[in-house]
């Protein structure tokens, strides 16, 4: 299945947003000025409550959700995504897909539009989406024996339920939603299949067994010999046949590999890969203050980094969504 | 050989005017508050505009020199602002790329131009004023390069032509304003800047290209077609121009860039026409700008140099102080102070000994007249100086990969196919700048007067100031940024990687910010047709 692939799972949510609009209550939006009096109910008969469209208001959530340390302007100090409190997920994001986009007309051919009878100016379809949906994608570890999602959305619903509930509670069905065995229930019903899963943790590449390779060379000597036996003894339509029959379960063959998983890569589970870019940064430190030691300094000096920063062990380390040593 | 109309292009942006015997740059910014004024103020300077055609070579029918070499060399530029106040068409206006309509303070968070470099710190000149006073902003750049008298001060006539820009401004009755506010305190009227001088025996004083750290500035620039006649132009681009795919060949692989890198209106390496705005009678044969002034910490760097070169002499296994030091200057920024690449001599001792070869360099300079073989013997130091690649030291072992000049002009280094054998520029020669400039001393701050001339302010001066000057990754350097010109927020520190010089890598690091940002912004340098459209009032001829 590619949503697995190497370790790792590639959960891939479309969420309907809900159609029906929310009266909310006319304040200014987060960091907005405050109003010094109340607007009068006679002249606007929504001043208590303004609705609003689901759409509106999740992008509106989306904007005040906290994003991790993503650029150097982002705030070293400032809290920091709600997905850091978690130690799964590598990466996650959400998108509001309104629709597809629209390429204008399909092009045709002038003199094959003509030959045809085909009259350009006739409205070609345009595609739109059922709804507006919200995409949630992320990359998480799938390590521990079981289904991947459902300890996912444990983690997730014991360390960020109130900003899950702000965000996805603009999302068709998600009221029934009530704790991390329900929210799986639900991601799942919204899941599509990952197809094109991206993992850079094999960057040597893995060393293909050389089974299939066998398996292959000998498909192919049998469907060659079995093409020719059978155009010998039987006639031409047989050996097509045969041909057609050998390319299908080569075809089949190569299906059926690609869809396997690729093994997990050592060490690439987030844990680890925060550690390795904890001993990463404290290495160059000690890199730089070692310059210029003398053997002995040195053999002291290492010894020292060995047992402050535990290279082997998983503490201490980065924490996650948050660059640096502190 | 393409054929430009060179008395249609100003001449700031063919040469570099410090090399021509002009070692003294004033430059002035105006200010101008009414669109009839301004044209007229325009019009009146429209005549005197330096343009680059070549000085006291064309002759005319009759056989008299067409065009004698100006006493002061005077060009002009503006800021999306300056356009706007001359009263350019609203298509014209709003057409032109965002980067040159937002202006170079409001770009502050690409260009790197943080903390110590931020806007709010610029000389006053570039900031908004105190409440309650006239904002004046920057309109037109006004620049003027003079020669120098034997005793080294500049000739009489930039003060004369300073004066006669003075009764323009007072013509104009309040309507352009000669900004000043220039300097810490902003008590200057305009910014000089000039050449370093050197005393020579028996010569007296001569222009340095030496900037205030004591390196050799302006070696390597581009060369666009067109810009030299051929003889020159092969010579030139030999490490001025691009490199083409297939195996490296010093003698073949170098051609001149397409003109429209730097000169609008003509095609440039992408095949199109650089997009700048319409109608295209008034791009064509202009160019954009870049004005910075960048003031240099002489102090800290060197405090910070003398203290890394103890370390580094200890790694590096170096005795002599002098040498640790010496070496380190030139990994920083990837040359000798002399101009000497360390891809030419990677030690302190190949470089003593290079220099003692090439001993007859500077007087063959200075010789007025100099035969076939000497102007031979300059041009193999000139490839020597610029006519080197990346593919002969792909780890840094000879010149770090993050050294200034290896991040300023990549050249063919981040070829995916680089080799021994094998390296083009073709990921690199869309983001070349010509570079103009002279260092200053005012007030008793050191910089450089720092310009740049290209064709895509965003493609090329602000990507090489954000993802190469203030950032490492295409340097495999992670968030290192310029060891020289570098900010300091995200990373502080510098590898050298292990070569002939240092065995084992050195990592420079607590580094201070040694370059600050002073002011400046982004101007456009319009071709004479099209300073004429604008004194006209025709930029829109309907």
């Amino acid at each position: 299945m590619p949503s697995l692939d190497a370790g790792h799972y590639f959960l891939t949510v479309l969420a309907p947003i809900r159609p029906d609009t929310q009266a909310v209550p006319a304040r200014p939006a987060r960091g907005g000025a405050a109003t010094a009096a109340p607007m009068r109910a006679d002249l606007d008969p929504n001043a208590a409550t303004a609705p609003r469209s689901h759409r509106q208001l999740l992008a509106q959530d989306l904007a005040l959700l906290r994003t991790g340390y993503q650029t150097s302007s982002s705030d070293p100090e400032g809290p920091s995504s709600p997905f850091a409190h978690n130690t799964l997920n590598h990466l996650a994001r959400f998108v509001i897909i309104d629709g597809p986009p629209y390429n204008g007309r399909i092009p045709g051919d002038t003199i094959v539009d003509t030959l045809l009878g085909r009259d350009p100016l006739i409205a070609q379809p345009v595609d739109s989406l059922n709804s507006a949906y919200l995409l949630f994608a992320a990359d998480i570890d799938a390590r521990a024996p079981g289904d991947p999602v459902a300890a996912y959305a444990e983690a997730l619903w014991s360390t960020m339920a109130r900003e899950l509930r702000v965000v996805f509670s603009h999302c068709v069905d998600f009221g029934r939603v009530s704790d991390g065995a329900s929210l799986a229930a639900w991601l799942r019903r919204c899941e599509v299949e990952t197809t094109m899963p991206f993992n850079d943790y094999w960057p040597d590449m893995l060393q293909a067994p050389p089974a299939p390779k066998v398996q292959a060379l000998a498909l192919l000597a049998v469907a060659a010999v079995g093409t020719v036996a059978a155009g010998v003894m039987v006639g031409w339509w047989a050996a097509a046949l045969v041909l057609v029959a050998a390319l299908w379960v080569a075809y089949a063959f190569v299906l059926n590999r690609g869809a396997r998983s690729y093994p997990t890569a050592p060490t690439s589970d987030l844990p680890s890969v925060l550690k390795a870019l904890y001993i990463k940064e404290t290495f160059t430190q000690f890199a730089i203050a070692a310059q210029g030691d003398d053997e002995a300094a040195l053999h002291a000096r290492f010894g020292d980094f060995l047992a402050r920063r535990q290279p082997g062990a998983p503490t201490p380390t980065q924490a996650p969504g948050r660059p640096g040593v502190t | 050989m393409a054929h430009l109309d060179l008395a249609d292009i100003q001449g700031n942006i063919q040469r570099p005017y410090g090399r021509y015997g002009f070692p003294y740059n004033r430059h002035l910014f105006f200010n101008i508050a009414e669109p009839e004024t301004g044209r007229l103020f325009v019009d009146a300077i429209r005549p005197f505009v330096t343009t680059a055609e070549p000085w006291d070579s064309a002759v005319g029918q009759d056989g008299a020199v067409l065009v004698h070499k100006p006493p002061i060399a005077l060009n002009i530029g503006f800021t999306w602002a300056g356009l706007a106040a001359v009263g350019l068409p609203t298509r014209t206006l709003r057409l032109f790329p965002d980067e040159f309509i937002d202006g170079m303070g409001a770009r502050a968070e690409i260009l790197g131009d943080l903390g110590s470099s931020a806007p709010r710190g610029w000389d006053p000149i570039w900031r908004p004023p105190p409440p309650g006073e006239p904002h004046k902003p920057v309109h037109v750049w006004l620049s003027l390069n003079a020669g120098a008298l034997p005793d080294s001060s500049p000739r009489p006539e930039l003060a004369a032509m300073t004066g006669w820009l003075e009764g323009l401004v007072e013509a104009s009755r309040g309507k352009v304003t000669l900004l000043p506010g220039h300097g810490p305190g902003g008590q200057n009227r305009w910014q000089d800047s000039s050449a370093r001088w050197e005393e020579a025996p028996g010569v007296g004083y001569v222009p340095t290209a030496k900037e205030h750290f004591g390196f050799t500035d302006g070696i390597s620039d581009p060369i666009f077609l067109g810009q030299y006649a051929v003889a020159a132009e092969t010579v030139a681009a030999v490490g001025g121009g691009k490199i083409a795919e297939g195996p490296y060949d010093p003698a073949r692989s170098w051609a001149p860039l397409e003109t429209g890198e730097f000169i609008l209106g003509l095609p440039d390496e992408g095949q199109e026409l650089p997009v700048a705005t319409m109608p295209a009678g008034f791009v064509a044969n202009g160019s954009f700008m870049v004005w910075r002034k960048l003031r240099e910490d002489v102090e800290a760097f060197e405090q910070a140099m003398k203290t890394q070169a103890a370390v580094y002499g200890r790694v590096a296994g170096m005795a002599d102080e002098t040498e640790a030091l010496e070496t380190l200057y030139a990994k920083v920024v990837g040359r000798w102070r002399s101009g000497v690449p360390l891809m030419a001599a990677p030690t302190w001792s190949e470089q003593t000994t290079l220099l003692e070869q090439w001993s007859d360099i500077p007087a063959l300079r200075l010789k007025p007249a100099r035969t076939p073989a000497e102007n031979a013997r300059l041009d193999d130091w000139s490839r020597l100086l610029t006519g080197f690649r990346y593919g002969d030291d792909p780890g840094g072992a000879r010149c770090p990969l993050g050294a200034h000049i290896r991040r300023g002009n990549p050249r063919d280094m981040l070829d995916p196919k680089l080799s021994a054998t094998l390296g083009s520029s073709t990921l690199t020669k869309r983001r070349r700048l010509i570079r103009r400039g002279l260092p200053y001393e005012t007030d008793g701050e050191k910089g450089v007067i720092f310009m740049a001339h290209c064709a895509s302010l965003f493609r090329q001066f602000e990507f090489i100031q954000q993802q190469w000057m203030q950032y490492g990754l295409d340097f495999e350097s992670g968030n290192d940024t310029c060891p020289l010109v570098g900010s300091r927020r995200d990373s502080d520190k510098f590898v050298v990687p292990a070569g002939a010089a240092n065995d084992t890598p050195f990592i420079a690091s607590g580094l201070p910010r040694f370059v600050d940002t002073r002011g400046g912004d982004y101007f456009f340098v319009p071709s004479l047709s099209a300073l004429r459209q604008i004194a006209m009032g025709t930029v829109d001829p309907t």
